[in-house]
């Protein structure tokens, strides 16, 4: 279904038309992960898959054309002082892949670790 | 109360997939999950200080417990981190000539101190209670 903002007659296309349209997002999730995955909001993402501290899998509605998508995001441990973090592809559990991203989120000193505050995009 | 669904990974570990809403959870299983998952209730998932040694669990049937062993394993780990970073700082301190909170002795007994505690905590709860080294 698509989406109509305010009065201005703008209409965003629902999640599987816009998965073929270019320049714009086709995915993504801002999520909690401390310990659990709470507080997530998304768009065309149908899950998110814990696999091990740090290491999310991030699993789309609407598959991709391709995996050749750019992800783009941010990560925080805000348990210690707003502690900013790397947030990554990486491949592990999983590769990138038409239905699902998996993403990676280190400290500076490279350890994995989980994040308070993790958002991702992903456009193609 | 949420349900959530798991499978035992390749890591001998427990993956957790948390569905978002935008389609019902049994077609998250179809497509997200493989063969072999399981819905159960968030709730019988190990809570508190259990729930912080994410990388500890496992799955036997239904049901996720937390191996000890992994998570006094995890436990030094973090604290052997923490123990690097704090060394780094003293060592700048004492280039930059700035004094340390504690002296080198104490340091080196809270180290050790540490180390003892999780060689010898016996419940989750006592290993989140260690400190790391200052």
């Amino acid at each position: 279904m698509s989406t109509s903002i305010g009065s201005s007659g703008v209409t965003f296309p629902d999640s599987s038309t816009q998965a073929s349209s270019s320049g714009v997002a086709k995915a993504w999730a801002s999520f909690n992960a401390s310990g659990s995955i709470t507080s997530v909001t998304s768009y065309n993402v149908s899950s998110i898959t814990y696999s091990s501290t740090g290491r999310y899998v991030v699993n789309f509605t609407n598959a991709f054309a391709d995996a050749n998508y750019s992800v783009s995001g941010t990560a925080c441990r805000s348990a210690n002082g707003n502690v900013p973090q790397i947030l990554s592809i990486v491949n592990s559990p999983s590769v990138p892949a038409t239905t699902s991203c998996s993403i990676g989120v280190n400290e500076y000193s490279g350890s994995p670790a989980d994040s308070q505050y993790t958002c991702v995009s992903f456009f193609r | 109360m949420s349900q959530v669904i798991i499978h035992a990974n390749s890591n001998g570990g427990v993956s957790v997939t948390v569905p978002t809403g935008e389609l019902p959870i049994n077609e998250v299983l179809e497509k997200d999950c493989p063969s072999g998952a399981i819905i159960v209730d968030d709730s019988t998932l190990p809570q508190g200080a259990d729930a912080q040694f994410f990388d500890a669990w496992e799955l036997s049937g239904s049901t996720v417990t937390v191996n000890f062993t992994k998570a006094q394993a995890i436990k030094l780990a973090q604290f052997n981190a923490s123990a690097i970073q704090e060394a780094q700082k003293r060592q700048l301190n004492t280039l930059a000539g700035i004094a340390n909170a504690v002296s080198d002795a104490d340091f080196t007994a809270g180290l050790a101190a540490g180390r003892a505690s999780i060689a010898s905590a016996t419940t989750t709860a006592q290993l989140v209670a260690i400190a790391n080294p200052t």
